[in-house]
């Protein structure tokens, strides 16, 4: 039952064509997401981490066709996503859905609960208005919220009761994957807890398959089963949980696992630092993208690309030297 | 109690701000030193007063709404609530200076980096336009921004993130600070960006010997940056002490609260995961406190006492104070 692949990803590339800067010149183009590939079993957690702008949510708004992959392909249970005509993928939807990090904007301010949680059904036509309105209320006791609150608006909420209202909508509609793009990011330490633990509860509930996006090693070391670090568009390492921090091989996930503060003294081993910022997605280094920061980066770094290779069972980087 | 000298002392601090239902008292009955040199780490949640209390010590709270009821803050001595706004000026970016959260909003957009940095070198010593730009150039190369000449005639945008914190970090350190106030300063940044930040001001801490406010809702950053902890929570302070001592020794419920909600980064993650402990509810409005201590409607000890009234500070170690009936049961 686990080991089977709800979700699978394969050469996934989106790109953006930027306007040209001027009448001849060639239009820019950002590699947003460059030949990614990833399975998630049916009931885990699959995290995708980088630093801002290494391509993790644009992976995210890909699967789901919320933005246009430019090729490869997305199959959800076999069917692809990539293939749908517009009828088709609407339909679709009610498989697949989505919590944003922002409670604040991803919410109609004019709409009360009750009708922000019915909406993916009255768009799916998923039963009778009472029986949504019924739906709804059910929803609102399974995310921790009290029937009542049915009727307030948005802004009534806290961020932590909006991030759950978020998730009450996204599980209207009884999909099987849903896409948390840092739902925890936008609200307070305390209250993230919360929301975890309620995602963590449902998941094990419902049988739900996440992809989990965060920027934050440690949530991400918390919630997921395999993780992916991303890094200018491409995956660079690829292991389960317990293997990708025991036995962490790619440099930048190592300097990226020494960035990170914590309270345990244990951890601090080596303090790699990276020098500079992450260069642009437009303009991506030859070779391996890593190279100008890698702190062992060779001359082969330079001209060619490392393939992601599997270094042990079920651990795969790409990375000339390890 | 104090081992080296105060240079900053925050005495009874009260402030209070009009809304429109009446008043809300954002900071109580405020304590808070600050030794020479020293880095010391406030945290909370949001609405706890961190930034208040930072706004305070700058005077840039806007009066009215904003009222400063009592207390007193002593800069070598000298009390800062006292002096004219013309005064306090010579002390800001001068003495104490800061590093504000966003440094996408702080930086001017319609001025040079370079030019910002220079101002304030030319506001607060009296040196020519071409020394001041000479003393922003230097400045700007210290805080380890490549290429410092090209730079100081560039605009903000042309920035990123974390070049626009050093930018920052550059003007509010160029008049070599006793005090610098730093109100989360890596928050909106990545985290290889956010260690370079914390490097730089380590390493400035120690050149020109200033004394570090950092303001923070991070547990970890405040572990492996400060030496010393204040805990603040609904504008008060909870607890206080040597960091490593609080975070392995949490008195006050509400700190071992904070401690254990977040997932810290393990060595090895094994391969159970335990749920997270919750602090159940939310910060309450500031408007609806009573006299008793605020965080008794979520604390897992409440008890009448707490109900009616603010626990006294209790000494539970070396330097390690805490503000609750119950401290003997939180162990």
């Amino acid at each position: 039952m686990t080991n089977q692949a709800l979700l699978k990803v394969d050469n996934l590339c989106t790109y953006f064509k930027l306007p040209k800067p001027h009448l001849f010149a060639e239009a820019p183009t950002v590699f947003a997401v460059d030949n990614i590939s990833f399975e998630i079993p049916r009931g885990t957690t699959f995290g995708l981490v980088g630093e801002s702008g290494c391509g993790k949510s644009t992976t995210a708004l890909s699967v789901l066709r919320l933005v246009e992959p430019t090729s490869g392909s997305v199959r959800l249970n076999d069917a692809d996503i990539c293939k749908f005509k517009p009828g088709e993928l609407r339909a679709f939807r009610r498989h697949m859905q989505i919590v944003f990090q922002d409670p604040y904007s991803s919410m109609n301010p004019r709409a009360t609960a009750g009708e922000i949680v019915q909406t993916p059904l009255k768009i799916q036509r998923i039963g009778t208005p009472a029986e949504r309105q019924q739906r709804a209320a059910e929803l609102f006791e399974l995310v921790g919220l009290r029937r009542e609150q049915r009727d307030l608006f948005p802004h009534q909420f806290s961020g932590g009761q909006r991030q759950r209202i978020a998730i009450a909508r996204a599980l209207a509609s009884k999909p099987e994957f849903v896409v948390c793009d840092e739902p925890v990011s936008a609200l307070d330490v305390a209250i993230q807890a919360q929301i975890l633990n309620l995602l963590r509860r449902l998941q094990k509930e419902l049988n739900l398959t996440y992809l989990f996006i965060s920027h934050d090693m440690a949530v991400v070391q918390y919630m997921c089963d395999e993780i992916a670090v991303m890094y200018l568009g491409q995956i660079v390492e690829k292991a389960d949980r317990r293997s990708l921090f025991v036995n962490v091989q790619h440099p930048y996930t190592k300097a990226l696992l020494s960035a990170v503060p914590t309270i345990d003294p244990d951890v601090k081993v080596t303090s790699q630092r990276l020098q500079g910022d992450v260069p642009s997605p437009m303009n991506p280094p030859s070779g391996c993208r890593f190279h100008t920061r890698c702190p062992i980066a060779e001359p082969v770094c330079r001209n060619e690309i490392p393939l992601l290779r599997e270094t042990r069972p079920n651990h795969l980087v790409a990375c000339h030297l390890v | 109690m104090k081992g080296k000298e105060p240079i900053l002392e925050i005495k009874d601090l009260c402030v209070d701000f009009e809304v429109r239902r009446g008043t809300v008292r954002v900071l109580n009955n405020l304590d808070i030193h600050l030794e020479r040199g020293e880095a010391l780490g406030i945290v909370g949640e949001s609405g706890c007063g961190k930034s208040m209390t930072a706004l305070s010590i700058m005077r840039l709270i806007p009066v009215p709404p904003g009222n400063i009821a009592q207390g007193e803050i002593l800069l070598n001595g000298r009390n800062l609530l006292n002096l004219k706004e013309k005064e306090m000026q010579d002390i800001r970016g001068n003495e104490i200076s800061m590093i504000f959260q966003e440094p996408m909003t702080s930086l001017n957009p319609v001025f040079t980096n370079g030019s910002q940095v220079a101002e304030s070198i030319q506001r607060h010593q009296s040196v020519s336009r071409a020394t001041a730009k000479k003393k922003a150039i230097e400045m700007l190369r210290l805080v380890g921004i490549p290429a410092p000449e090209q730079r100081f005639a560039q605009y903000p945008h042309e920035l990123s993130g974390g070049m626009r914190q050093r930018v920052m970090a550059a003007m509010a350190l160029s008049c070599e600070p006793s005090i610098l106030i730093a109100d989360e300063p890596t928050t909106a940044l990545d985290v290889t960006i956010q260690a370079q930040i914390f490097d730089l001001l380590r390493d400035i801490q120690k050149k020109i010997n200033t004394a570090i406010i950092l303001i923070t809702h991070d547990m970890g950053v405040i572990a492996e940056f400060a030496t010393r902890i204040v805990v603040m929570y609904a504008g008060r302070k909870v607890e206080e002490g040597p960091v490593r001592e609080v975070i392995s020794n949490p008195r006050h419920p509400y700190t071992r609260g904070l401690i254990r909600c977040v997932p810290f980064l393990k060595k090895d993650p094994g391969t159970t995961r335990e749920e997270l402990n919750e602090i159940p509810g939310m910060v309450p409005s500031l408007s609806l406190l009573g006299q008793g201590c605020p965080f008794a409607m979520r604390c897992d000890y409440t008890t009448e006492q707490c109900q009616v009234s603010f626990p006294p500070e209790t000494t539970v170690g070396v330097n390690h104070t805490v503000m609750c009936w119950h401290t003997e049961d939180v162990k």
